[in-house]
């Protein structure tokens, strides 16, 4: 072990080299001074936990809410690893921002750290970045709208469409948007982060960590090694950094919205770090709104870029291991105090709004259905949450003015398909779920079976559209009893007797071939009134007041509509 | 310890300043340590995921219906079917997604013989060739006679099939005809189900 170990040093130095950074004497050992180890810490935890991310993401407007909602659901401790990547992006960028106050307030801008200040603010834009281009990925209602309103703003500087279009790669945020900002998130952008961190850290090696500002007459801090001193602060600090995102992102985590709809009607939030900004925009109007979008804001970082050319003194003089000037001071807490407040007075606006408290609980509630549902009935190719376009279609087309029992009186649909609603339904078929107040009521008799028979009947109905694991001998008796009991109304299945011509018009009940299969199900949503489904039953009076055809219906809606039926229809109100 | 301020220079030749560094340097060892387990622990769970989950597959029920018995001629020819049903692609659910084909063949009145269109031998699409009345496999010439066993001449080489077609299951219910959907492992003489 310890041959290779002097092999290893011989051939690499790599234990001289952390001994020498290890020997580094620093002016005291404190927690104060690990700001900059954190927010490197915090780099690292979205770099693993991104990393981890994007096994599973896939950024396609027909994909990105299904795999957010697979690492959510489906992968092991998947909704901790986005908890922690979503938290993440705030921890990095509070202590980024507190790394810079307390770099300003050390005067530690000055030269020779100047170049370091600057490198520091440009990682901050870059952060910021970060944030904005990874927030509309997971493709649900907030990230897509909230990436609406900030790409908006983008478009509303000089020359600002242009950078839009390039940034979501047209004009409408679509799959080429999702992709573009994959590749800057989670890409370009963190490469520019690692390498800009790469040199600040070596430039902070050269020159050194800084003392706090200190009268001329207090003395020198007492110095110390990095290693353990400093070293066992970081190593703490960093911890309770972790450990307080693993605890967010356990116990809150990250709320997945239903899939972006950019038909709807969404009150749009940027995420809190970009708050303040969107809160500047709404103080200006008209032509002044360019202040608000891009003078303020570039004043603002102009001014960060500039604070080492603002205050030229110089440290290395005896008197001079001071705070900063006070025109650098002065603006900058102008401006955290203007950032501070402009967010708060967003935050405690919305806190106040009742409307879009109410819509936050209906946001709430939509995302909460999506993901159920989502679990329920499958994500097809498209995208779409199954379920959920049904629930849609089943609002938006009409079906739940009258199947809700809200119009007129129409079966319920809740349970649809299943076996105990089946046997309900023989017993009692002028039961107010079933037939009872609509034209169909007093059509059917109630079967007369009980017990085995009756089990034997529900089995051989199920059967005729379904795989079945009922034996042969039960079918058969269900037949036989299908035959005693409902063969006056109804074809006896497999024996196709009759067309929909010959029907007794009279009568006769539904065709029972193929019941309860994907595709008699369709045709009876299609057209409820066909003959060879309710409308023989029924004249010519009642049929039209009946459910009427929905030819407006794509294939497609049907299939949908269908599937959520055969599921039982959950969602359905009665 | 506690009597000493934290920000005191260390002096390397005093004994228990020594221990106090000894400490904090196993101190910041072991906390970096759980700090990089805490850190991958998550992470590497989720990659992990798809040794404990369920590969992709077939949702649901393993009987499908294949057609009404009068579709199979006593007698007749087998006749390739191929199986749909709701698969399974990762976090999406493919409606009506081929799962596999099966040859079906009406023996009797009642009777049927329903082999799997999956080659024992690797896995390929076994095709059936009316000329020769056998079955074939593209891949590497493995050859069947109609009734699934091994056929004694498969062509110039020997027949690389390490055992007949895979016999499935099959009931009838009513009219229709119905075949349990199994998959066996290619490539072994003896028949072993995969999950």
């Amino acid at each position: 072990m310890a041959r290779l170990r002097d092999a290893l040093e011989a051939r690499t130095g790599l234990g001289a080299l952390l001994r020498r950074f290890g020997a580094r004497s620093l002016p005291g050992a404190r927690v104060a001074n690990s700001t900059g180890a954190l927010v490197v810490m915090a780099f690292l935890i979205q770099v693993v936990t991104g990393l981890a991310l994007a096994t599973t993401y896939s950024p396609a407007t027909t994909t990105a809410w299904g795999s957010v909602w697979a690492i959510e659901h489906q992968m092991l401790l998947g909704s901790v690893v986005r908890g922690v990547h979503h938290w993440g992006s705030s921890a990095i960028i509070i202590l980024a921002l507190v790394h810079m106050t307390q770099t300003l307030l050390y005067g530690a801008y000055r030269a020779p750290r100047d170049i370091n200040w600057i490198l520091g603010v440009l990682m901050l834009l870059v952060v910021l970045g970060l944030g904005l281009t990874g927030y509309m990925l997971p493709w649900d209602q907030k990230g897509y709208w909230a990436t609406r309103v900030a790409t908006g703003i983008i478009s509303e500087t000089p020359g600002g469409d242009a950078l839009r279009e390039l940034m979501i790669g047209g004009s409408e945020l679509t799959t080429a948007s999702l992709t573009r900002l994959y590749g800057l998130h989670a890409m370009l952008l963190p490469g520019v982060l690692g390498l800009l961190t790469v040199v600040h850290v070596a430039l902070h090696l050269r020159h050194g960590t800084k003392a706090r500002p200190r009268k001329a007459a207090a003395p020198a801090p007492p110095t110390v090694t990095f290693w353990p001193y400093q070293a066992v602060r970081i190593a703490v600090m960093s911890g309770l950094l972790l450990g307080a995102l693993l605890a967010i992102g356990i116990l809150v985590g990250v709320g997945l919205e239903a899939p972006a709809d950019p038909s709807s009607a969404y009150q749009a939030r940027p995420e809190w770090y970009f708050m303040g900004l969107f809160e500047l925009l709404k103080l200006f109007d008209g032509p002044l709104v360019l202040i608000g979008t891009f003078v303020l804001p570039t004043l603002a970082i102009v001014f960060l870029f500039a604070v080492p050319a603002l205050d030229r003194a110089r440290d290395d003089r005896a008197d001079a291991n001071r705070g900063p000037a006070k025109r650098v001071l002065i603006p900058y807490v102008a401006l955290i105090v203007g950032a501070v407040g402009l967010t708060a007075a967003a935050l405690i606006k919305d806190a106040n709004d009742e409307t879009y408290q109410k819509s936050r609980v209906e946001v709430r509630e939509a995302s909460e259905r999506a993901s159920e549902l989502a679990a329920l009935g499958g994500i097809d190719p498209s995208g779409r949450i199954v379920f959920f376009e049904a629930q849609r279609l089943y609002r938006e087309k009409g079906c739940a003015d009258c199947h809700d029992g809200t119009t007129h009186p129409s079966p319920g649909l809740l349970g649809f398909g299943t076996e105990e609603r089946l046997r309900a339904f023989l017993k009692a078929p002028d039961d107010p779920r079933f037939f009872g107040g609509t034209a169909l009521a007093g059509k059917m008799e109630p079967v007369r079976a009980e017990g085995e028979k009756l089990d034997a009947l529900v089995a051989y109905l199920r059967s005729l559209g379904n795989p079945s694991d009922a034996s042969a001998e039960v079918l058969k008796q269900g037949r036989k009893v299908f035959r005693g009991q409902c063969t006056d109304c109804h074809n006896l299945p497999g024996k196709s007797l009759f067309d929909a011509d010959a029907y007794d018009l009279r009568i006769a009940g539904p065709d029972l071939a193929g019941y309860g299969s994907f595709e008699w199900v369709r045709a009876l949503v299609r057209d409820a009134n066909h003959p060879t489904y309710f409308g023989a039953a029924m004249s010519a009076e009642q049929r039209d007041q009946a459910m009427p055809p929905y030819p407006d219906l794509t294939d497609d809606e049907l299939s949908l509509l269908t599937r959520w039926l055969l599921a039982g229809a959950p969602g359905a109100k009665r | 310890m506690a009597d000493r301020p934290t920000n005191d220079p260390p002096v390397p030749d005093a004994p228990r300043d020594l221990s106090r560094r000894r400490f904090l340097g196993r101190a910041a060892v072991g906390a970096g340590a759980c700090v990089g387990a805490g850190l991958l622990a998550a992470p590497t769970a989720m990659v992990l995921t798809p040794l404990v989950s369920d590969g992709p597959g077939a949702a649901g029920e393993r009987w499908f219906r294949v057609g009404p018995l009068s579709a199979f001629p006593v007698g007749g020819p087998p006749t390739r079917i191929v199986l749909r049903a709701d698969q399974h692609d990762a976090w999406m659910t493919v409606k009506n997604a081929p799962v596999g084909s099966v040859f079906v063949q009406r023996t009797g009145e009642t009777e049927l013989a329903v082999l799997s269109g999956v080659c024992p031998h690797l896995g390929c699409a076994i095709g059936y060739r009316a000329d020769g009345d056998r079955f074939q496999c593209p891949c590497h010439g493995a050859a069947f006679a109609r009734d699934g066993s091994l056929a004694a001449d498969a062509g110039a080489s020997p027949n690389p099939a390490p055992r007949p077609m895979d016999a499935l299951s099959w009931r009838v219910r009513g009219d229709a005809v119905e075949v349990r959907w199994v998959r066996y492992r290619p490539g072994t003489a003896a028949q072993e189900e995969i999950a």
